[in-house]
């Protein structure tokens, strides 16, 4: 089984802020990752499901509507109907691109990320689509002379 | 995300928070309702009961019943069994479920390509050659006054391990019902919450907080797994199993898991009973019955304060990333 492969299916959660300037930013991501057990291969064998908790963080760039980052971090898993834990690290390139603007502060995004889990005894590829709700706090310009109005 | 998003880069703190829902591959779980046809199982079956021909402490009362159980109920689920028992008054059959005899049965499978499922049911030991063992035929020898252990002819882990190398054999299912059996688990890549001794005067299930197991995790992590193995034991290595009724304890909820009750031990609902669904399965029924023998039971609260109380004990699973599917739920 340590060569095989077999498709599966994950759903995760995650709460992340963007911090830095408007185009260039750092992303930090925590979450929940629930992963179901695979198919069953020829010989009826499958990889194990699992639920974990997620942290990463990495670069981003922001393009207009569009935004490109990497991820990069660790996961906290547990497989399935036992008490076996384990952990690994991950990383996550993505994109996304702004679909819709709800008001002055939240916007839906919509993307795709291609996670890499680099477990000990097995190694995950996969697509993911990428739903966020973004809220953008406000605006906070940091004055960077004197105003004319102060000046003496 | 606002308007202003554009002007002052550079001289602007700001922060976008944001969840988001992700979720991966669609289709890939609609592959997983399409269960191909059974391969290849073959299971060697071992119950050893009698030790000593002509009585004696040392013998157990069930072990035979339990190998005999579980053979047929393999058969029944599509698997090619031999089963070999030793509960007769003649040594020369109970020979057959000697260690030799385990060892040429496991080389005669070799080139098989399909699952092998082995199962044994008898007594365990500890710190033979440094682990845990099993006790097959001819490892328990009497003497004028009794008997004595013959260690050479048990068979530890990494031994059992060996004799599935040497015949090519990759694909191996391993469950125990022997005392000291979950020093046959690896953990893998894994850490096992529950500990070697679980109960009554002994550790707990680690981990309260799923937080707390990230550093035995992390220092867990190794690519030495061994991903074809898959243990499942009655007990852990500082363990007794026990017996009781018709069967012992964990056999008794294997036995169940493949008739009566596997619908119920089938947590995906996909029809297949797994490893680990099967694990689980005796896990929450000894926990539920055995190991809450002195709650439920008052009256027996008095062996709690004697040398020879009924031990609580948790069966183990392997730490391997893939499991088995060992039979169709129904059949």
């Amino acid at each position: 089984m340590g060569s095989g492969t077999a498709p599966g299916a994950a759903v995760s959660a995650e709460l992340g802020a963007r911090i830095g300037g408007d185009r260039l930013a750092a992303m930090i991501r925590a979450g929940v990752v629930k992963q179901a057990a695979s198919a069953y291969t020829d010989v009826w064998t499958r990889y194990r499901g699992f639920s974990g908790l997620s942290l990463a963080a990495g670069p981003n760039l922001r393009l207009g509507l569009f935004e490109f980052g990497v991820l990069a971090g660790g996961a906290l898993a547990r497989y399935d109907l036992s008490y076996s834990y384990f952990a690994f690290p991950y990383i996550e390139p993505g994109a996304s691109y702004r679909a819709a603007r709800l008001d002055d502060r939240f916007s839906l995004g919509i993307g795709l990320s291609l996670p890499v889990y680099l477990r000990a005894d097995a190694l995950s590829l996969g697509f993911r689509a990428v739903v966020e709700l973004r809220y953008e706090s406000p605006h906070q310009e940091r004055p960077s002379t004197p105003s004319a109005e102060s000046a003496p | 995300m606002s308007r202003r998003l554009g002007r002052g880069a550079g001289h602007a703190l700001r922060a976008a928070f944001g969840a988001a829902a992700a979720t991966l591959a669609a289709g890939a779980s609609l592959l997983a309702c399409s269960m191909p046809e059974p391969p290849n199982r073959v299971a060697l079956v071992y119950g050893v009961s009698t030790y000593i021909e002509g009585g004696s402490s040392v013998n157990l009362s069930l072990t035979d019943d339990d190998a005999r159980a579980m053979g047929a109920m393999l058969s029944a689920k599509g698997w090619s069994v031999t089963t070999r028992v030793a509960d007769s008054s003649v040594a020369t059959t109970n020979e057959q479920a000697s260690r030799d005899r385990i060892e040429a049965d496991i080389a005669a499978l070799a080139g098989f390509d399909g699952i092998v499922l082995f199962y044994y049911s008898g007594h365990g030991a500890y710190d033979v050659r440094g682990e845990s063992a099993i006790c097959p035929y001819g490892s328990i020898v009497a003497t004028g006054e009794g008997y004595f252990f013959d260690l050479g002819a048990m068979i530890t882990a990494s031994e059992l391990r060996a004799m599935f190398e040497a015949a090519g054999l990759g694909r191996v299912v391993i469950m125990l019902d022997s005392c000291n059996s979950g020093g046959f688990v690896a953990a893998g890549a894994t850490t096992d919450a529950i500990p070697d001794s679980y109960g009554v005067y002994d550790d707990d299930i680690a981990y309260t907080w799923f937080v707390g197991a990230f550093g035995d995790a992390v220092a867990a992590f190794s690519y030495d797994a061994e991903p074809g193995y898959v243990v499942l034991s009655a007990a852990g290595s500082d363990e007794f199993s026990w017996e009781s009724g018709d069967h012992g304890i964990f056999t008794r909820y294997l036995l169940e898991a493949g008739g009566a009750n596997s619908k119920a031990a089938d947590r995906d609902g996909d029809g297949y009973l797994s490893t680990t669904e099967l694990y689980r399965y005796a896990l929450l029924g000894i926990e539920a019955k055995w190991n809450r023998i002195y709650d439920e039971t008052p009256t027996l609260r008095w062996q709690l304060y004697a040398a020879d109380y009924w031990d609580d004990y948790l069966p183990h699973l392997s730490g391997t990333a893939s499991e088995y599917a060992l039979w169709a739920v129904g059949d």
